[in-house]
């Protein structure tokens, strides 16, 4: 299920390039560089799953979420954390 | 841009945060005091960042009438009251000139955008649909539409009939504006200029549009302290608005009519680094190329600069950047020469700043005091210049550096110089 | 200097390319219908010249369509076209050397009532990051330079419609300094109810329901303009630096002027002569004035009184290759320098529709059908509302 959310919320945010799996990339050490997301498009994928999904993780969580398998983990977290 | 026709700056006005007039804003800065209030303008309550530096502006103790007021949201009004105040204080009478030989510029980053918002929501329903009703516009909304209307404003009381223009890059406007405007003297196409910028950003779309992105501070507690660039604590910007205007002449027509001179616009240069609408990368390398090529166009060399006005926006990756920056292009004499943001007082007014900041080096070099960095206290380790901390700072430079930095990616430097000390 | 025109990219209301922009000009094709993009019905003019088959996903990377708003995706789309059209190798430049220079009349306005929108309906959390940049008028500045790598300086013009041409002068200022290429021209549109009622309730355009008779320059009952999107943008370059590669034009010279409180029309024809002067042309020696058709009687009747000033009764062809498609804000002038190029590189100038003109244009020579002829130096005028006015003088290139 989270991995649903994480998904579409970087589909809505980076636009549907069919070039790119992003459901490989999330099961895999590809950086969000790699499938060109950038500060501000991370920041908005933040946005989206806070006011669509309720998934609210600190400001910093950029820092080092660096591949799109580590913010899922950091989703996870936050949903149990909330629960 | 040839070098035989010399630009001097012969009049300032000044409408900064805190109270308006260009007396008003040096003593308030060269005593350190900060106008980083919790925002008036609108509710700051739903936001993330409420903190804003706001100008106390009542436009008939400005002395715009009714009718200025309902024509020009107050980005056009702070502009307006920046001019006269400046064409009053260069003693220029305009009119005794060929008005086709004066030329007007006015830099702007987002406008009328308050006015264009009120007119959305009244016309909207307050966004409750996508079709408009037009009915509801008010009489001024396409003016609002197309900020060039500012220029038109200002270009008709000034009786400026040469080319007359509104440039908009963004953050590095105020520079770029009066850059553009040096540029139409040095090639002939005028004899002298009314240039500058103005913007008033603070409106709900602007506040939320910068939450998102994580840029303005949510510091909450100490307003007065919210915005601290270069130092280890700070965590965005604050949004501010103003204005500042200039009478800028050819030199000789200006020693002709004996007219009084704070310093001449020596150098300028532009650079983009084609990276990220937002982004910069750590090098500083654009603006570090930006301050080069307007150091040689001044024919000055790093150890020439007496005082570096920063763009310090206070953001982690800005005073980072910038800082790279200097220590690029200045070597050494980084170390050396004194850097301040004045940013930390009146916040970060888009367009506007780098105006606002020309006039702060103009002072600077008149009054031989180099303003502060308000609410610096702890060091980062990637910061590590002399940025005049709390304390004004007595020196007399001969050659200051202003620098800007804006999404898209914009980097420009402008040399300021005592008249006399160019080459 | 001289800057030559090397490489063009026209958005047009007739597709993406010089070709079917050219063709439908030589036609007098109507680019103007009905809106499509949202329900034209509604307000006080509902047809426009607008571009109703632009498919975005099929001319860029599906990442940048979320960020970007129309106005952005039609100035990457010119400013690719034009660097293609161009050819310009790989490297021939140093990095700081090659720049971008737009005008802009409004930003990303479609994007920003969609946020708007969002922010007054759902609250600030629902404004979206991409905000912060699509809207702003140095947008497609910011998003052509990164795109194609262009580090020189950045610049954005904001000066009603004359916009576009102002920003192809800066390009000369900027080459005349430290740059060698400049990328430089305007697109435009104001194709969302949010920017379509800044004109209808300005009352600036015609009310005209019929398409085909509702922009008519220089027409005795002339009573306001239609509304079109697209523009282009061109690569600029010095006069040495194309060497065998296209050269469409020469910019031989330009100016603007500000009217002032008279508003008489004085100010255009400062322009023309300043712009004639500039060029070292004399107004013999100009083939053809591609007008501003303004499109409202007193603005149509100032601009002919304007080149009649300077050229003469019937001394001088006129065209106003707009009137197919509308004014295009401040791009508007911009495609008229490409025009123009378009005009000199093929030897023929494109027609005006023929229709009744005023008594003040009668003085005019309308060029009603393609008249191929020496097309050598093409004189082309811009106005902006609030009393801007600018002049361009394109030469072909001198071998």
């Amino acid at each position: 299920m989270n991995i649903d959310i994480l998904i579409a919320a970087l589909r809505q945010v980076a636009g549907d390039d069919d070039a790119i799996d992003l459901a490989a990339a999330v099961d895999s050490d590809t950086s969000f560089g790699d499938i060109g997301f950038d500060s501000i498009a991370l920041l908005e994928v933040l946005n989206l799953l806070k006011r669509e999904h309720g998934v609210r993780l600190d400001d910093d969580v950029l820092e080092y979420a660096r591949t799109p398998a580590t913010l899922l983990d950091a989703i996870q977290k936050g949903r149990q954390d909330a629960a | 841009m040839t070098r035989n026709r010399r630009v001097v700056v012969s009049g300032i006005g000044v409408v900064a945060p805190g109270t308006p007039g260009r007396k008003n804003f040096w003593n308030m800065i060269s005593d350190g005091r900060t106008a980083t209030r919790i925002m008036t303008l609108t509710d700051p309550t739903p936001f993330r960042s409420q903190v804003a530096a706001e100008v106390d502006f009542d436009p008939e103790l400005c002395g715009l009438t009714s009718t200025e007021v309902s024509r020009m949201d107050r980005v056009g009004q702070f502009a307006l009251v920046a001019m006269r105040e400046a064409i009053e204080d260069s003693g220029i009478e305009l009119s005794r000139f060929d008005p086709g030989r004066t030329g007007l510029v006015v830099g702007t980053a987002v406008g009328s955008t308050p006015a264009l918002e009120a007119e959305y929501v009244r016309m909207s329903g307050h966004g409750s649909t996508w079709e408009v009703d037009e009915s509801k516009a008010g009489a001024n909304y396409y003016s609002y539409y197309i900020p060039s209307s500012i220029a038109a404003e200002l270009a008709i009381e000034a009786g400026a009939e040469g080319p007359v223009s509104v440039v908009s890059s963004g953050c590095t406007s105020g520079l770029d504006a009066v850059a553009h405007a040096v540029d139409l003297v040095r090639e002939g196409s005028v004899d002298r200029a009314v240039c500058g910028a103005s913007d008033a950003p603070i409106s709900p779309i602007t506040i939320a549009c910068f939450d998102a992105i994580k840029a303005t501070t949510p510091r909450l507690d100490e307003p007065e302290r919210a915005l601290r660039p270069f130092d280890n604590g700070r965590d965005g910007f604050v949004l501010g608005e103003g204005a500042a205007m200039f009478v800028i002449e050819e030199f000789e027509s200006a020693r002709l009519r004996g007219a009084p001179i704070y310093g001449e616009i020596s150098g300028f240069a532009s650079r983009c680094n084609a990276y990220h609408m937002t982004g910069l990368r750590p090098d500083g390398a654009e603006m570090a190329t930006a301050i080069t090529a307007a150091m040689d166009q001044a024919r000055i060399i790093p150890a020439d600069i007496g005082y570096v006005n920063a763009h310090g926006s206070g953001t982690r990756q800005n005073d980072r950047h910038e800082t790279a920056a200097f220590k690029r292009a200045l070597g050494e004499h980084a170390y050396r020469a004194p850097v301040s943001s004045i940013k930390s007082m009146i916040g970060h007014s888009l367009g506007a700043i780098g105006s606002i900041e020309i006039a702060a080096c103009l002072l600077a070099i008149k009054h031989e005091l180099l303003p502060p960095t308000a609410n610096w206290a702890e060091r980062d380790p990637e910061c590590d210049l002399d940025y005049i901390p709390v304390q004004a700072r007595e020196a007399a430079p001969d050659h200051v550096l202003s620098v800007g930095s804006g999404f898209g990616g914009f980097q420009s430097a402008m040399i300021i110089s005592k008249w006399g000390a160019a080459r | 200097m001289r800057p030559h025109i090397t490489g063009i990219g026209i958005v047009s209301p007739f597709g993406i390319g010089v070709e079917p922009y050219w063709t439908a000009l030589l036609e007098s094709a109507s680019g103007i219908g009905p809106i499509t993009r949202f329900d034209g019905s509604r307000y006080a003019t509902g047809i426009a010249g607008e571009y109703a088959d632009f498919d975005p996903r099929a001319h860029l990377p599906a990442r940048l369509l979320p960020q970007t708003d129309r106005i952005t995706q039609f100035a990457l789309i010119a400013a690719g076209a034009a660097l293609g059209d161009a050819a310009i190798p790989d490297g021939a430049y140093p990095e700081y050397a090659s720049a971008v220079v737009t005008a802009n009349n409004s930003g990303g306005f479609e994007f920003a009532q969609k946020e708007m929108q969002a922010l007054w309906s759902k609250g600030p959390a629902h404004v979206s990051a991409y905000q912060s940049f699509a809207w702003f008028y140095a947008v497609n500045t910011g998003q052509v330079s990164i795109r194609h790598g262009l580090k020189g300086a950045a610049r954005a013009l904001v000066t009603d419609d004359t916009g576009g041409m102002e920003a192809v002068g800066q390009a000369r200022r900027q080459l005349r300094h430290d740059c060698e290429l400049v990328l430089a021209g305007a697109v435009d549109t104001n194709l969302c109810p949010w920017g379509w009622s800044a004109y209808t309730s300005a009352r600036l355009m015609t009310t005209e329901r019929d398409p085909s008779t509702a922009y008519r320059p220089f027409a005795p009952d002339a009573d306001g303009f239609v509304s079109g999107e697209g523009g282009a943008i061109m690569t600029v370059e010095r006069p040495d630096g194309a060497g065998a590669r296209t050269r469409y034009a020469e910019i031989a010279g330009f100016a603007s002027t500000f009217d002032g409180a008279a508003h008489d029309g004085r100010g255009l024809e400062r322009a023309i002569r300043a712009a004639l002067r500039d060029a070292e042309v004399d107004t013999g020696e100009v083939d053809t004035v591609f007008a501003d058709g303004f499109g409202t009687r007193d603005m149509d009747d100032r601009e002919a009184r304007a080149i009649t000033a300077v050229f003469g009764p019937r001394g001088v062809p006129v065209t106003v290759p707009k009137t197919g498609i509308g004014r295009l804000g401040c791009a508007g002038s911009a495609l008229d320098v490409a025009t123009a190029c378009l005009a000199i590189a093929k030897q023929v100038v494109p027609p005006t529709p023929r229709y009744e003109l005023s008594p003040a244009a009668s003085a005019l020579r309308i060029v009603d059908r393609p008249f191929a002829g020496r097309v050598d130096t093409v004189l082309v005028l811009a106005r902006g509302r609030g009393g801007f006015n600018s002049a361009m003088v394109l030469t072909k290139p001198r071998i």
